[in-house]
């Protein structure tokens, strides 16, 4: 940071007298794609690849701002939501059109609603507006205005709508007609994915210039993280985003590249016990899973601290809960992860373990010894992992580490409940409580430790239920917070989940590129795409920006 | 020469002798972490540097030297047996054997054994010994290394019932297994030799190929497979040269290995 | 040339035959081992945490096909007589479209993969057998042994570097592997003692080279190059997802992750058909030899 400093202070003169900089049209952006996109239809997208070739191409009622946390007007000139929760007035923009030139009325959004809604298309983003079952009523008033009813309230709906890319109703090119800043031009499995500057793109610049800048962005399916880096530095991509930490540090050192620490994200790494009733364990490993003192006794002996030094580089910090403190939805209450060995072993003692030998053994003599299973694809886990390992060892646990080809890994932990821990990050795509409504319910196939509960098998679970319960079907964002706060103290009290870092967004971009800003919240690097350019002059400003930061 | 033989077979007991002797000739262990010395360079303590997590490098390649080179070339031995029987065979016995033997080989070499590896691993408990996982890694490794070496092997056989030399013997009386013993198999030697040399390195590099399914060594275990795969951060090698210590014994060892096994093989060459 | 007719007609003869009676049990084994393996029908969109409970149970329900080797791998071959290669469920496009796409790629590594390594491992064993010195075949030797024991993930890395084609990494890789069998058994009989006593009696070392020493071992030098297509396909795998070459190792790569049986059946007995055509051409090739010197 204080070399980041220090290039602030030493730029700073130079952007004073710099001419004030505007976008320039031309140009392609070249960037990378760490697989292929599963699919180019905005209602199926379920994966990273997918998501950012949607925020290229979707045009969407409501754009919320990665810097600002605001929601800001893009199709809609207008909108309004009722005190419940469950009525959207909006009012588009007059004009419209999609990138094949059919014009965008109310009945594209009323189309795009419906077929969300559609149980049978499973749709992630739908998924999102049908937190109870019912059907979407939408009332159009003119080709510009109209109303949507939503079966229950739908928590900050204006996060949620930015997820949603309006599609036409009548187009022949269906989900190849966009709304957004560009359109797809082709896609070459494996090799590379072309978009086009769409030229009936809504938005203007202050001069009155028609948006995107850029005429093209071509993206290159790229999954060597060194060889990117290496591509960057020649120039053949102009942004890198989820930079490793020892390629972050080697690149902080180019002339030709910022390398910017955009912050704490939204991401955490985490590990938890399998407490499932159907867990295939001999019983008294369940009851050491199911003790709380167990759970807390982990948590105090990991060196959380060690792990943001060695595996992060610095670039992490220690988790407190599910979200990291720079959330609005943090609970400041929270105490944190205090690195304790010595209350870690009283804990254990207090719940009948004893030490025989420097080893751990339960109260049946049984020494503790458990296996951590994680992914064996991410370098990262594996060091994670061998840090709590040494770190459990100095309170006379055993840790194993089994570390599984991700399938292999899902069927455990979703399907067979065969494992003892898991260790595994969480990636949260924005900070509202209503996303992690599938981690706290019990009922959910997500609830890591006990997944699909019949009935939540602890009152402190049902407790959790009721809250997040309580917070999704009230728009009144204090009480929202009221619950979610009360859901992170239990969880912390309880310690189902252990929660370890949370990683910083690490980004690298070319000077080339103009206007760039980086933001902790994805997309990290080009949440504000349509007004990016590509120019030799706009290394300064954006170091200067990244320093800053 | 004599003196080259005799210095590598120096330098490879040597090499043996520590690799096997890790437990003693260090202190800590491979797993020991010193974090407040993590990712340093080589120095008087830690004469390779330390790992991002502090381990001393050096004790962790003389333990995966341990591993690597005790096990890959049991499996390596294991698959050149295995196409010397399957290709001698098939050559000697010729037709239904021979059929049957090729027809095994193409099967094998084609089938997506990929899977059968991640099966192998559901079948294994989750605490299972590190050191466990990877005997049985190299067990496998060796039972599907064969196909490659036999039709070199069934060539070679082929080649060798019509010599005229084998025909001489035969005539002379010779009993089957001493014309086995005494002039095929060394004739086959060579064949075989390649197979070995062939599949050693490969065996303990696919080693750490394995590790990405969730077979071979797990952590906290080192192996040079798993030790090799820092070099793929190719930039990183550039300004920490010694990441390239793993790679470097690897060779030297199949060198001194090479070197040694050179008399051997040229008094088998009597064609 | 009647001779090569009968030859040609023997060999195609032999190719349909082996494919007919091999690709079935190829199929079949994979299946099984498709099946029987953990995380068959899992699928990482599970762990989605906005899909909501019911959704997940409709995926999970999509994804239970057929558990049964037997009527997966028949069904597959049917449909495929039928010309239908079913569609990817990792990528969802139609197998077809999916390789037509990448098998150029594919082809253009294994072709120039395969003739590099052979080229340069064929250059050096005839230099070392030529020049019959010690230095220099140690040399040569320990080169190979040297580029045997970097993992061929690393060569991919270096040849993308250096802007390099997927072919060279695998040439390299072929002629590490090449030359330990060949380079051997050229050494081999360039020093039986007849050649030896030869090259004594001042007789020209190329022609005792090519008469002498290649004559006698073309039946294992063949048996080698079948061997060496089989190694070229092996690579194809690592060096395709390393390079992220867009061609037919890396799709089996994510089929296979993906546990996408019709991509990857398709793969894997592209692969077999392919490994099958070159041992084929090399024993009858052998056999052709074998005939013409008795």
């Amino acid at each position: 940071m204080t070399a980041h400093k220090a290039a602030f202070l030493f730029l700073l003169p130079a952007c004073l007298f710099q001419a004030p900089l505007s976008g320039q049209p031309g140009s392609e952006l070249r960037l990378s794609l760490r697989h292929d996109p599963r699919s180019f239809d905005p209602a199926l997208v379920d994966e990273d690849a997918g998501e950012t070739i949607r925020y290229f191409t979707g045009g969407v009622l409501i754009r919320m701002n990665r810097v600002t946390q605001k929601a800001e007007a893009g199709l809609a000139e207008s909108w309004k939501v009722s005190p419940d929760g469950r009525k959207l007035r909006l009012k588009l923009r007059a004009g419209l059109r999609f990138s094949d030139g059919t014009p965008l009325t109310t009945d594209d959004v009323s189309f795009t609603f419906q077929r969300l809604m559609d149980p049978a298309l499973n749709s992630p983003t739908g998924d999102a507006f049908r937190s109870s079952a019912g059907t979407v009523a939408v009332d159009i008033q003119s080709p510009l205005e109209m109303a949507v009813t939503f079966p229950a309230p739908v928590a900050s709906i204006e996060r949620v709508l930015d997820q949603v890319a309006i599609q036409s109703a009548r187009s022949a090119l269906k989900e190849r007609a966009v709304a957004g800043p560009f359109a797809l031009k082709e896609y070459k499995a494996g090799a590379f994915v072309l978009l086009e500057r769409n030229p009936n793109y809504w938005r203007k610049d202050a001069k009155g210039q028609r948006l995107p800048y850029l005429d093209a962005v071509r993206f290159s399916i790229q999954s060597n993280r060194e060889m990117e880096s290496v591509r960057l530095r020649r120039g053949e991509l102009q942004m890198v985003d989820a930079v490793d930490p020892e390629i972050f540090d080697r690149l902080k050192a180019e002339p030709a590249v910022v390398a910017a620490d955009a912050g704490a994200t939204t991401d955490v790494e985490m590990l938890w016990f399998n407490q499932a009733n159907g867990a295939q364990l001999p019983e008294y490993k369940k009851a050491w899973f199911r003790s709380r003192e167990f759970r807390q006794a982990i948590s105090a002996a990991i060196n959380r601290s060690d792990i943001v030094r060695l595996v992060y580089r610095g670039y992490a910090q220690p988790a407190a809960g599910p979200l990291p403190p720079s959330s609005v939805w943090f609970n400041a209450k929270l105490r944190g992860p205090a690195y304790d060995p010595a209350r870690a072993r009283r804990w254990l003692e207090s719940a009948g373990f004893r030490y025989a030998g420097g080893q751990l053994r339960d109260a049946g003599g049984n020494a503790v010894v458990f296996s951590i299973v994680t992914s064996a694809s991410s370098n990262v886990r594996a060091k994670i992992a061998a840090l709590i390992q040494q770190d459990l060892q100095t309170i006379g646990v055993r840790v194993n580490i089994a570390a599984l080809e991700f399938r292999s890994l899902i069927q455990r932990i979703s399907e067979t409940a065969d494992y003892e821990a898991c260790l595994l990050g969480m990636v949260n795509v924005d900070d509202d409580p209503n996303g992690q409504m599938n981690v706290w319910l019990s009922s959910s196939a997500n609830h890591p430790w006990n997944p699909s509960e019949k009935a939540p098998a602890t009152a402190w679970e049902a407790e959790v239920d009721r809250m997040m319960a309580a917070q999704s079907s009230s728009a009144d964002p204090r009480k929202r917070k009221q619950a979610f706060d009360r859901v992170q103290e239990v969880v912390e009290e309880q310690a189902p989940v252990i929660y370890l870092i949370n990683p910083h967004a690490l980004v690298a971009y070319s000077t080339e590129v103009r206007d760039l800003v980086p933001a902790p919240a994805r997309p990290h690097l080009f949440w504000n795409i349509d007004r990016l350019s590509l120019g030799n002059s706009g290394g300064a400003l954006n170091a200067r920006t990244a320093a800053a930061r | 020469m004599k003196a080259v033989r005799i210095s590598c077979l120096a330098a490879l007991l040597g090499i043996y002798a520590c690799a096997i002797g890790a437990g003693v000739l260090t202190r800590g262990g491979y797993a020991q972490q010193d974090r407040e010395h993590a990712g340093e360079r080589p120095g008087a303590v830690h004469w390779l540097g330390t790992d991002d997590l502090g381990r001393d490098r050096l004790v962790r390649l003389l333990y995966g030297a341990r591993t690597s080179l005790v096990l890959a070339p049991a499996a390596a031995l294991l698959a050149t047996a295995l196409a010397t029987a399957i290709g001698s065979a098939a050559a000697l016995m010729g037709g239904g054997v021979e059929r049957a033997a090729l027809y095994l080989t193409d099967v094998v070499s084609s089938t997506p054994w990929f899977f059968a590896l991640l099966m192998v691993r559901a079948v294994l408990p989750l605490n299972v010994d590190p050191a466990l996982s990877v005997a049985i890694t190299f067990a496998i490794l060796g039972l599907l290394g064969w196909p490659q070496g036999v039709r070199p092997m069934a060539a070679r056989s082929g080649a060798m019932i019509h010599s005229e030399f084998l025909q001489q013997a035969r005539a002379a009386g010779i009993g089957p297994m001493r014309l086995l013993a005494r002039h095929l198999a060394p004739n086959l030697a060579p064949v075989a030799a390649a197979h070995f040399w062939a599949t050693l390195p490969v065996f303990i590099l696919a080693e750490a190929n394995l590790s990405l399914l969730g077979l071979g060594v797990a952590e906290p275990l080192p192996s040079l497979g798993n030790l090799m795969t820092e070099i793929r951060d190719f930039q990183n090698v550039a300004q920490h040269p010694w990441l390239l210590a793993p790679a470097l014994l690897l060779v030297a060892v199949m060198g001194a290995l090479q070197a040694i096994s050179q008399p051997v093989r040229s008094s088998y060459d009597c064609t | 040339m009647n001779f090569f007719v009968k030859i040609l007609w023997r060999a195609s003869w032999r190719i349909a035959l082996r494919l007919v009676t091999r690709l079935p049990l190829i199929a079949l084994l994979a299946c099984t081992l498709l099946c029987l393996a953990p995380g068959f029908d899992a699928d990482e969109r599970r762990l989605d945490l906005r899909l909501s409970s019911q959704s997940i149970a409709a995926l999970a329900k999509a994804q239970q096909g057929t558990r049964n080797p037997l009527a997966m791998s028949a069904g597959y071959l049917a449909a495929v007589v039928h010309g239908d290669l079913g569609e990817s469920t990792t990528f969802g496009a139609p197998v077809l479209e999916l390789v037509s796409d990448r098998w150029p790629a594919t082809l253009r590594s294994l072709v120039g993969g395969l003739c590099g390594g052979w080229l340069l491992a064929a250059g050096t064993a005839t230099l070392v057998a030529l020049l019959r010195s010690q230095a220099m075949s140690s040399a040569a030797g320990t080169m190979a042994t040297a580029l045997i024991s970097v993992p061929s993930a690393l060569l991919g890395l270096i040849a993308m570097l250096l802007n390099g084609p997927v072919a060279g990494a695998m040439a390299v890789v072929i002629f590490a592997r090449v030359y330990q069998y060949a380079g051997r058994i050229l050494e081999r009989t360039a020093g039986a003692p007849h050649v030896v006593c030869a090259v004594g009696a001042g007789l020209s070392r190329w022609r005792l080279f090519c008469f002498a020493s290649v004559a006698p071992a073309l039946p294992e030098l063949i048996a080698v190059g079948a061997a060496s297509v089989g190694m070229a396909l092996a690579s194809v795998v690592p060096l395709e997802v390393v390079c992220d070459s867009p061609g037919l190792g890396q799709l089996a790569w994510k089929a296979a992750l993906g546990r996408d049986a019709p991509l990857l059946l398709f793969v894997t007995l592209a692969m077999a058909a392919a490994a099958n055509l070159s041992n084929t051409a090399a024993d009858t090739a052998i056999e052709a030899l074998a005939r013409r010197r008795t």
